[in-house]
C-alpha cells in the first residue's frame, strides 16, 4: 500500500493548505447563512421596501397613490433631484422610485434598482391599483368615492391555506439551505486539496520512477483512489458537523438528515472523480485555479446551487439534467420540502442518489483514461 | 525595450497558464449567460401544474373561478380536474404546485413558499379582490356593469421603468460586473506565479535571474508592466466577449469601464506580487492565499449571489468600501447604470490609491532580497 501511504502523507505535509481551503470555503458558506438569515437569497414573499414617490402632479389620484404605497411600504422623502435619486438608489437606501408625472395619464415612470426581483411585486400593486380605479370610474363612482371603494376592495381576504408538509410551515429550514450550497464547498475543497497533492504525483520524475515500479499501474491507480476515498470522507464528515454545529438538535432532529447525509456523500464521490480528472489535467498550481472555479462555479449556477431551479429556464433545466448537481439539488428539493415521502418521491431520492454515483463513475473514468494517455 | 518584449513573450508561451488565464473567465461569463439568458430570469418558465378540485359543489362562483382558471390554462398554468382527495395526493407527491378549490368562495392550498406558489397566491389574491370589486359594482352601479366589464378587458400595465438614467438594464448585468471585477482580481495567480521566476530560492530561472547585472528596479518594474498589459488585454477580451458575443449592455462609456479594468488588472496583478514576495510560504500556500484574496472578495460583491453587495451594504458598509471587487463592482455600475461622473471618481480615487499602495509595498518587498554565498 505505498503508494496509498505516500498520498496519505502528502495529505499530511499539506495540512496547512488543506486547513486553509477548508476555512475559505466553510466562511464562505457560513456567511451565506447569516447574511441571509437562513433563508435563502431569493426571497420572493411579497415584502415592504423603502419607496419613494414623487407627486409632479398633485392630484387627488396621485395622493392616494401615494398613501396606497405607504400602507404597504416604508416611503421615504425624496427631493425630485436626478443627482439625489440616483445617489439614494446607488446606496440601496431605497429601492423603488415612482414618478407621478404631471398632469398624469398614461404610464407612471419607475426607478428600480437594476437585479431587485422584490420591486417587481411594487409594480403589481401600483398596476391593479390604477386599473381599479379606472374600471370603477367606468362604473360610475367619482371622486374620493373611488378611492374609499379601492381601500374597500383592498380589504377582500384571500383564503390560502397551507399544508405543511416539511413540518416548518411550507418554508425550508436553514440548514437546507446549507445543504443547497453544499455541492460547490465540497467540490471546491476536494479540488483544491486533491489538485495540489496530485501535482506532486505528475512531476515528471516521480512520474516516471511510478512507472519503472514493479507495482501495476491499475494498482497504483487503485491506491491513488482509496485515498481519495479516505480524504473525501474526511472533507464530509467536516461538513457534515458544520450544520450539526450551527443548528444543533432542529438539524439532527429532522428525520431526513440521513438522506441528507447520503445525498451529500454522493456529492462528495462526484467532487472526488471530478478531482482526479483535474489532477489528470492540471500540471501547475497556476492552472488549478482556473479549472476548479470553471468547474465548480459554472456547474453550480447551471445547477441551481446558489439560485433556486424553479427561476432557472425550461432550456436551462434540461442541459443541467446532463450535470450531476442537478440531481443533488433535486434530491435536496424534495427533502427540503417533505417530512414522509410518496413512492415516487422515494423513487425520485434514491434515483437520484444512484445518477450521482453512475456520474461518479463515469467521471472517474475518463479520468483514468486521461491519465493513461498522459503516461 | 527588450527586457518587457521578452518578459511578454515569455509570459505568453507558457501556454497551459495563459490559456486558463483568459478562458476561465469566459467560461465562467458563458455558464453565466446560459443560466440567467440575456433578460429577466425565468423568462421561459414552465407552465405551474394546478389541481382545481371540483367537489365543492355547483354555483355562480365557483363557475365563474372555473372560467378564470380556465382562461389561463395552457399560458401560465397547466390546470387539471381532480376530486379533493385527488388533488391533496397531488399536492403532496409535488404533482401540483397547489390546489384551486372551486367552491362558492374560492380558495387556494399551497405547500411552500417559492416562486410557483408565489404567483398562485398572487393571482388568488388578484381574482378574489377583482371579484370584490365587481360585487361591489353589481350593487351599487348595476346599470353601468357593461362599461366596468370593458374598461376591465382594458387592463394592462400602468408601470413603464425607465433605469436610473434614463434607460433600462438588464437585470443580471450584477453577476457580470461581478465576472469582470473577479477576473481583474485573478491576475493575482500570474502575479504569484513571476515573483517565484523573480526568488532565487524558488526556481532555477529566479536565481539566474538574481545574478545579471541589470537593476533590480527596473527588472520588477518590467515585471509588473508585462504582467499588467497581458493581464488587462485578457480582461478587454472577457470584456469583449460579454458584450459583443454575448450581447450584455455593459453602459455605453466604453473608455471609462476600459479605465476601471485596467486599475482593476493592475490591483490584481500587484496584489499576487506583493503575496508572492513578503512570504516563505511555499508556492501551494501562496496559491491558497491568492485563492482566499480572490474568492472571498468576489463572493461579498454578488459573484454567486448577486444581491451579496446589498446585504452587505446593509449590515456593513466599510466592507464594500474597502473590498476591491466591490469597489470595482461599484465603478462599473457608477458608469453604465448610474451615470454619475462624481461617483465614478469617488471610485476610481479608491482603486488608484489601492492599486498604487499595491505596487509600492510588493515592490519595497522584492527590491532589497538578497542571497547569501554559502
Amino acid at each position: 500500500m505505498i503508494v496509498f501511504k505516500c498520498f496519505l502523507r502528502m495529505a499530511q505535509r499539506n495540512a496547512g493548505l488543506m486547513i486553509l481551503y477548508f476555512c475559505i470555503f466553510l466562511t464562505i458558506c457560513i456567511s451565506m447563512q447569516f447574511l441571509t438569515d437562513g433563508k435563502g437569497v431569493e426571497d420572493f414573499q411579497e415584502e415592504s421596501l423603502n419607496v419613494a414617490v414623487i407627486d409632479r402632479d398633485g392630484s387627488a389620484l396621485a395622493r392616494e397613490l401615494t398613501k396606497y404605497l405607504g400602507q404597504r411600504h416604508h416611503l421615504i422623502d425624496m427631493p425630485d433631484d436626478p443627482d439625489v435619486i440616483q445617489e439614494e438608489l446607488f446606496y440601496r437606501n431605497v429601492h423603488y422610485v415612482a414618478i407621478i408625472p404631471e398632469g398624469f395619464v398614461g404610464k407612471l415612470q419607475t426607478i428600480k434598482i437594476p437585479g431587485a426581483s422584490s420591486a417587481f411585486y411594487v409594480d403589481q400593486q401600483v398596476n391593479q391599483f390604477l386599473n381599479r380605479v379606472k374600471v370603477l370610474e367606468a362604473a360610475g363612482f367619482q371622486g374620493e368615492e373611488i378611492y374609499e371603494k379601492v381601500a374597500e376592495i383592498e380589504e377582500a381576504k384571500t383564503e390560502v391555506k397551507l399544508l405543511d408538509k416539511n413540518g416548518h410551515g411550507g418554508v425550508w429550514a436553514p440548514y437546507a439551505y446549507m445543504f443547497q450550497y453544499m455541492p460547490y464547498i465540497i467540490l471546491s475543497i476536494i479540488c483544491y486539496v486533491i489538485g495540489y497533492i496530485m501535482i506532486g504525483f505528475r512531476k515528471r520524475d516521480v512520474r516516471r520512477r511510478m512507472n519503472c515500479a514493479s507495482m501495476p499501474p491499475q494498482r497504483q491507480n487503485a491506491q491513488l483512489v482509496l485515498g481519495y476515498l479516505v480524504l473525501g470522507v474526511g472533507v464530509w464528515a467536516v461538513c457534515m458537523l458544520m450544520p450539526i454545529i450551527l443548528y444543533g438538535k432542529d438539524c439532527l432532529a429532522d428525520s431526513n438528515m440521513p438522506l441528507y447525509m447520503a445525498n451529500a456523500l454522493a456529492v462528495t464521490l462526484v467532487s472526488l472523480a471530478i478531482a482526479f480528472v483535474v489532477g489528470a489535467v492540471a500540471h501547475k498550481e497556476v492552472v488549478i485555479s482556473g479549472v476548479v472555479n470553471v468547474i465548480s462555479l459554472g456547474m453550480s449556477f447551471v445547477c441551481g446551487v446558489f439560485v433556486s431551479m424553479d427561476v432557472l429556464g425550461k432550456g436551462v433545466r434540461t442541459f443541467a439534467q446532463f450535470l450531476p448537481f442537478y440531481w443533488y439539488e433535486s434530491v435536496n428539493q424534495i427533502l427540503a420540502m417533505n417530512a414522509s415521502f410518496t413512492a415516487q418521491q422515494q423513487w425520485d431520492v434514491w434515483k437520484g442518489l444512484g445518477i450521482q454515483g453512475l456520474f461518479a463513475a463515469a467521471i472517474l473514468s475518463v479520468g483514468l483514461v486521461l491519465d493513461a494517455n498522459r503516461s | 525595450m527588450h527586457l518587457l518584449k521578452y518578459r511578454i513573450l515569455q509570459t505568453v508561451r507558457r501556454g497551459s497558464v495563459m490559456f486558463w488565464a483568459l478562458a476561465f473567465p469566459i467560461i465562467l461569463g458563458t455558464f453565466f449567460y446560459i443560466s440567467f439568458g440575456s433578460g429577466d430570469m425565468g423568462e421561459d418558465m414552465e407552465m405551474i401544474p394546478v389541481a382545481v378540485a371540483l367537489d365543492g359543489g355547483e354555483s355562480v362562483y365557483a363557475e365563474t373561478f372555473l372560467e378564470f382558471l380556465d382562461s389561463m390554462d395552457g399560458d401560465i398554468l397547466r390546470v387539471t380536474p381532480m376530486t379533493g382527495e385527488e388533488a391533496r395526493e397531488a399536492l403532496l407527491a409535488d404533482e401540483v404546485a397547489g390546489i384551486f378549490h372551486c367552491k362558492e368562495t374560492p380558495s387556494l392550498t399551497v405547500a411552500g413558499s417559492g416562486i410557483r406558489p408565489s404567483i398562485l397566491k398572487s393571482l388568488m389574491d388578484s381574482y378574489d379582490k377583482n371579484a370584490a370589486m365587481f360585487a361591489l359594482i353589481a350593487q351599487e352601479h348595476p346599470e353601468d356593469m357593461g362599461r366596468a366589464a370593458a374598461a376591465m378587458s382594458q387592463w394592462r400595465e400602468m408601470t413603464e421603468d425607465v433605469g436610473v438614467k434614463g434607460r433600462t438594464m438588464d437585470p443580471n448585468v450584477t453577476y457580470f460586473f461581478a465576472l469582470i471585477a473577479y477576473a481583474c482580481l485573478s491576475g493575482a495567480f500570474l502575479g504569484v506565479q513571476s515573483s517565484v521566476d523573480t526568488q532565487a530560492n524558488l526556481s532555477a530561472l529566479g536565481a539566474r535571474r538574481s545574478i545579471t547585472p541589470t537593476h533590480k528596479l527596473l527588472l520588477t518594474l518590467t515585471d509588473m508592466l508585462a504582467l499588467f498589459f497581458i493581464h488587462f488585454c485578457n480582461v478587454l477580451i472577457l470584456t469583449a466577449y460579454i458584450r459583443f458575443v454575448l450581447g450584455i449592455d455593459l453602459g455605453s462609456d466604453m473608455p471609462s469601464i476600459v479605465l476601471v479594468e485596467w486599475m482593476g488588472s493592475m490591483i490584481g496583478i500587484s496584489l499576487g506580487i506583493l503575496l508572492g514576495s513578503v512570504s516563505r510560504l511555499a508556492l501551494g500556500m501562496k496559491m491558497g492565499l491568492c485563492v482566499l484574496a480572490t474568492l472571498f472578495p468576489g463572493f461579498l460583491a454578488g459573484l454567486m449571489f448577486g444581491q451579496m453587495k446589498d446585504v452587505i451594504e446593509h449590515h456593513c458598509p466599510l466592507v464594500n468600501r474597502i473590498n476591491p471587487a466591490a469597489v470595482l463592482s461599484d465603478a462599473f455600475y457608477s458608469i453604465s447604470v448610474y451615470n454619475d461622473g462624481e461617483r465614478l471618481a469617488r471610485s476610481v480615487g479608491i482603486l488608484g490609491v489601492m492599486s498604487v499602495a499595491m505596487v509600492l509595498v510588493s515592490y519595497l518587498a522584492v527590491r532589497r532580497v538578497r542571497y547569501d554565498s554559502i
